[in-house]
């Protein structure tokens, strides 16, 4: 009995001082002016991924949990600046033929992949053919669609892609058989890295992402499924003088507000991907204690809810209507997300070409008239039965998710909420194996294309269209805005898109991203742009912390 | 020649006064335990308010006026007279959705032992009664079974279902409980099956599933009650083990478990959301704890530790 409640008595003081270390952790202090230029170099980066990642072959990543570590493993042929304008990358400069269909590429001579052998113009026709290449099944073949004679390939009709050239050592071409704007973008995209030929075949195609080789600032050493990913310098980076960094380690906390108390304790120096804790947002915005660690930025993305539109009762499209109008976005965003976010009026969000705030269509709460809408559609008492109301775990899309049922309860839909892990979540969804499903689109660049041709294009059936959208009008709209030069000519059409998909409502659109980050004060030239974390590369710690 | 029928109707009353006189002692003894009568006391007031959750709650534990009426200002209310307890997010009566918690809680509880209760009987019963190989089979998975960590092996199967919930609970910890009862139930057999009314029932020729159902299981009831009261408790405790960590029953469900999830991330800011559904949790599987724990010192002293 004594030797019980010692126990029990020290279970308590061990509790009691769990939770009072969550508050104390010291101030840096700023002296960042006396850093000089030597004294940034070193120390370990603690980073945090809100769940494993899925994979790390650029080839398969379509996330943005895989992209994060993807992109300081790899380079690409561009890349984009913290504005979302696309800069030399691998290649120090490029050309396109005034027709748009010739694109050149020059490489940087010297640059080394980690295993020590050069990237060279044959290295990037590997890549690009790798990802088209039928055996490898990569969700991002049709990036490359308008590739001479990428379909033939896919097909397995011949070999070789004849648009993807390697004119010699450092000089790379794609020749394209309709022009395609989005293509430079899309080779910044994390999915574009350049990999090494040897490696890949050393490996094996599926065994390449447990053991990544690239060119980028940092290394790959080691990956514990769900539990970390360790990164180190790559010394012989393109880049002189860097990174900064010795080692990179993204550790994998699943639930938002462990992640904030390692946060709080210094354990982990960023809290991003994924949201800060609901409970905590109230601290973390107004009591000023974060005023120095805290930055919001809006991102190029939409948080929603997916119809499959193949599936009955959501195949009808007053079904699909009457259900955006019972959603109460306003309240959602407020109330469940402490009015951080924008609520979405439109599918493209602000800063994409397409965006239109005063969207015609778009679905003010209006109980009513989806009760009308039900009754229209054949179902006066609301719909029969249950539906499955998918998301993938995380404390903030399970309250979202909760807060939308009890919206549906008022037009007498049922819908029980169903959590998947994030990448049984995705197979789920690429199978089509779902009612409704929460997910979040967000764009690595600010062309409309991507979002929806991804989205919303019948080809991405079973890939990104988790919805099954498939409208040829639609895909038509798509195909034409691709080849279109940029312009407000452009910009009218996939307004007209964006339009049409509101008014026949494959999504209940949520709310606009934000990018709320938290960086410990001593880290320095962190950076989120509206794409969300950029790579590590500048990256430095104050000495103190290294 | 009358004198005969007579003795033997005395002799059947007499073991009829003894067995009757087995439970009422039984009842006496308890009677005098002061810890389970205490914990008898919160199990029957549990069950009420699982029973009579509709009359007793004073709102629906689902309904979420800050979604389904637009009254943002409802979610998170501290405790007031409308909401003895306060509000969560949503704006639900968190008063009403721990009272309603107590259903699912008490259902987890029963169903898991009575699933428990089928394997468990059927398995330790014939491994008892027929002993030899099928008792050596039988008994090398009861033991593989209790080689697992209870909770872990819980999450294990739970993690076999792609999308959890309440009906999975059941069936997980249906499955993690049942080898515990098999081995009680088999030991119990074991012994018993050596007493001599089952010998002189087997001589009249009754056959083996009679003799299991009318003679050995109702003599080993006494030991199974005790396994299964505290076995209630302990599937209690781990549903809402589960559910907090987000693989047991799913949102809006009141379970408890969950109602803790949910508060964890404003237990600096509003603690209240966990506090309740903890103390709801804590005083159920106490009470059943003391209550099973007092039945065991009357039934069955041996098992005792």
């Amino acid at each position: 009995m004594f030797k019980k409640s010692v126990g029990i008595g020290l279970l308590l003081v061990l509790l009691a001082a769990l939770v009072v270390g969550c508050g104390g952790v010291e101030e840096a202090t700023e002296e960042a002016a006396e850093v000089t230029e030597e004294d940034r170099y070193g120390g370990t980066y603690y980073a945090r991924l809100g769940s494993d990642a899925p994979t790390l072959d650029p080839a398969h990543s379509t996330d943005s949990t895989s992209s994060r570590v993807i992109e300081n493993i790899f380079d690409r042929l561009v890349e984009f600046d913290g504005d979302a304008e696309v800069v030399p990358g691998l290649a120090e400069d490029w050309e396109i033929s005034e027709d748009g269909l010739t694109w050149t590429f020059y490489l940087r001579e010297g640059v080394k992949f980690h295993n020590g052998s050069e990237v060279t113009a044959d290295d990037v026709v590997f890549t690009f053919t790798r990802i088209l290449d039928p055996a490898v099944q990569s969700d991002r073949a049709n990036y490359y669609d308008r590739v001479e004679g990428a379909s033939e390939f896919r097909d397995g009709e011949i070999d070789e892609v004849p648009g993807l050239v390697a004119v010699d050592d450092y000089t790379v071409q794609f020749q394209l058989e309709e022009s395609y704007t989005p293509l430079l973008s899309i080779l910044a995209v994390d999915s574009a890295s350049i990999v090494p030929q040897d490696a890949v075949e050393k490996y094996g195609n599926d065994d390449f992402a447990n053991n990544p080789v690239g060119s980028g600032p940092f290394e790959f050493v080691e990956w514990q499924s769900d539990h970390q990913i360790v990164l180190e310098r790559n010394d012989d980076y393109y880049v002189d003088g860097l990174p900064y960094l010795d080692e990179v380690v993204f550790r994998v906390i699943s639930e938002s507000s462990s992640a904030f108390a390692e946060y709080e304790q210094g354990n982990i120096y960023e809290q991003i991907d994924g949201d800060l804790p609901d409970g905590q947002m109230d601290r973390i915005l107004n009591s000023g204690e974060f005023d120095e660690e805290l930055v919001v930025e809006p991102r190029l993305g939409t948080y929603y809810f997916g119809f499959n539109v193949q599936e009955e009762p959501f195949d009808n499209l007053k079904v699909r209507k009457a259900l955006n109008y019972a959603v109460d976005r306003d309240t959602i965003v407020n109330v469940i997300r402490a009015g951080i976010e924008e609520p979405a009026t439109g599918i493209l969000p602000p800063g994409m070409d397409g965006y239109d705030p005063e969207l015609e269509g778009y679905y003010e709460q209006d109980t009513e008239k989806a009760q009308e809408l039900l009754a229209e559609a054949g179902y006066p008492d609301g719909l029969p039965g249950t539906y499955e109301l998918a998301y993938n775990t995380d404390d903030a899309n399970q309250s979202v998710a909760e807060a939308l049922q009890a919206n549906l309860r008022t037009i007498d839909v049922d819908v029980e909420l169903v959590n998947v892990e994030w990448g049984t979540y995705l197979e789920k969804i690429d199978e089509g194996d779902t009612e409704m499903f929460r997910l979040g689109w967000v764009s690595t660049y600010p062309d409309p294309d991507n979002f929806l041709y991804n989205n919303f294009h019948s080809s991405n059936i079973g890939a990104t269209n988790g919805s099954w959208y498939d409208d040829p009008e639609t895909d038509e709209m798509l195909e034409k805005g691709r080849g279109m030069a940029p312009g407000s000519e452009r910009a009218e059409l996939y307004s007209e898109i964006n339009e049409t998909l509101i008014k026949d409502a494959p999504w209940m659109p949520i709310y606009y991203y934000s990018n709320t980050v938290l960086t410990k004060p001593f880290v320095n030239d962190f950076e989120v742009t509206a794409r969300g974390e950029e790579p590590l590369t500048d990256v430095w710690l104050h000495p103190n912390y290294q | 020649m009358n004198v005969e029928p007579e003795v033997r109707q005395e002799s059947i009353e007499t073991e009829e006064v003894e067995k009757y006189s087995q439970w009422k002692d039984a009842w006496r003894r308890l009677r005098k335990n002061k810890m389970a009568m205490i914990g008898l006391g919160i199990t029957l007031v549990v069950i009420f308010v699982a029973i009579f959750a509709p009359l007793l709650a004073p709102h629906d534990p689902y309904y979420s006026p800050v979604m389904e009426d637009g009254q943002a200002e409802l979610s998170m209310q501290g405790p007031s007279l409308s909401y003895p307890l306060g509000t969560d997010r949503l704006g639900r009566d968190i008063l009403s959705r721990i009272i309603y918690g107590t259903r699912i809680s008490l259902i987890v509880g029963v169903i898991t032992q009575l699933i428990a209760l089928a394997i468990g009987i059927t398995l330790g019963s014939v491994a008892g009664y027929y002993g030899g190989i099928v008792d050596d089979v039988i008994s090398y998975f009861i033991n593989v079974f209790l080689a697992f960590p209870f909770l872990l092996f819980a999450i294990a199967i739970m993690a076999v279902f792609q999308d959890p919930g309440i009906e999975q609970v059941f069936l997980a910890l249906g499955l993690v409980t049942w080898p515990g009862l098999a081995r009680i139930v088999r030991g119990e057999v074991m012994s018993l099956k050596e007493e001599e009314y089952i010998e002189a029932a087997r001589s009249l020729g009754a056959k083996d599933f009679r003799i299991m159902t009318k003679h050995v299981i109702p003599n080993c009831l006494a030991p199974i009650i005790v396994t299964v009261t505290l076995g209630v408790a302990g599937a209690i405790l781990a549903e809402a083990g589960l559910s907090f960590l987000g693989i047991g029953a799913q949102p809006p469900m009141p379970s408890w478990g969950l109602m803790l999830n949910a508060g964890r991330d404003y237990l600096r800011s509003d603690p209240r959301m966990m506090w309740f559904p903890g103390l709801a949790i804590m005083i159920t599987v106490l009470g059943l704890n003391l209550f099973g724990d007092g039945l065991r010192d009357v039934l069955d002293p041996k098992m005792r530790d």
